[in-house]
């Protein structure tokens, strides 16, 4: 499949994107942007998503709606959700490559799997429409956070010679698998898991800092 | 009055292959992403994701 080119101009965007630096740039001030701040971005894009999803949602629960036009619902928000999350992580919607788009792609996958089950369970009566389905499909909301994370590791390890990641544990409670991780301290690229992959689930506010080298070894500063 | 309600009727169930076609990102689904986040976004970053790549900058600093 081949992508048209994006039309943007960089006379409507307020930003770029230095690909050296792996960082968004105020255009107005010429100083980075912090990438917490990208991610708070992304979290209040993400709670509108979590609106839309519970909307959708609370149709099904009062029976508004079929488990099909619910499930259909359902894909085409935690699409529209994880391809703004990918593309806020690698720079904006120019600088997706065909290859990035395809990463992305497979994290939606992962999530159109997951949300068959849900919909099954619910067509078998293992899930009752009621307030617990409602925090389930909020899981499908917070989910984008850890394409954020996947997209970002993905271009530290491929485009910014990154070697060595580490957890930072997100100013939330923290489950053990998340703790466990933080431990580890430094390890190589791609090794820990995923933000998504704990016990937390889509809840885990975590993130990843990176190094070119093992700073546990080297005392070298890291990349964030 | 009646219960009007909607049959829950049958779940989508899809194909691995079908899976695969359905969760690639088309064309389409950027302009809806673009969309979605140009009016989700906080005012202050919602041309965040039109950025365009720009050359190193010596002086950058971060915020």
């Amino acid at each position: 499949m081949t992508l048209p080119s994006i039309s943007t101009s960089i006379m409507t965007s307020e930003f770029g994107w230095n690909e050296t630096a792996g960082r968004y740039v105020d255009l107005s001030t010429g100083r980075f942007v912090r990438f917490s701040d990208v991610r708070d971005a992304l979290d209040v894009v993400m709670d509108a998503s979590a609106i839309r999803m519970n909307n959708i949602t609370q149709q099904l629960v009062d029976g508004n709606v079929s488990l099909a036009e619910w499930q259909s619902g359902m894909m085409e928000q935690i699409k529209i959700a994880h391809t703004a999350a990918g593309a806020s992580a690698r720079g904006g919607w120019a600088q997706m490559s065909q290859a990035d788009w395809g990463a992305t792609g497979r994290m939606i996958r992962s999530q159109y799997e997951k949300l068959q089950g849900f919909a099954e369970q619910i067509a078998d009566g293992t899930q009752l429409l009621n307030g617990h389905a409602l925090m389930r499909a909020d899981l499908y909301a917070d989910a984008p956070r850890g394409t954020f994370e996947e997209m970002r590791r993905r271009y530290e390890r491929l485009s910014n010679g990154m070697q060595f990641e580490r957890r930072i544990l997100g100013e939330a409670d923290h489950c053990d698998d998340c703790l466990d991780a933080a431990d580890e301290g430094w390890q190589p690229i791609g090794t820990l898991p995923a933000i998504g992959d704990s016990v937390c689930l889509t809840r885990c506010h975590c993130t990843f800092e990176y190094s070119a080298t093992n700073p546990d070894e080297e005392g070298e500063s890291e990349s964030e | 009055m009646p219960d009007k309600r909607v049959p829950l009727g049958k779940p989508l169930k899809f194909t691995e292959k079908q899976l695969r076609f359905l969760s690639e990102v088309s064309p389409a689904d950027i302009v809806k992403a673009q969309e979605f986040w140009r009016n989700a976004a906080p005012d202050e970053f919602q041309t965040l994701l039109d950025a365009q790549t720009i050359d190193d900058q010596e002086d950058e600093e971060e915020q």
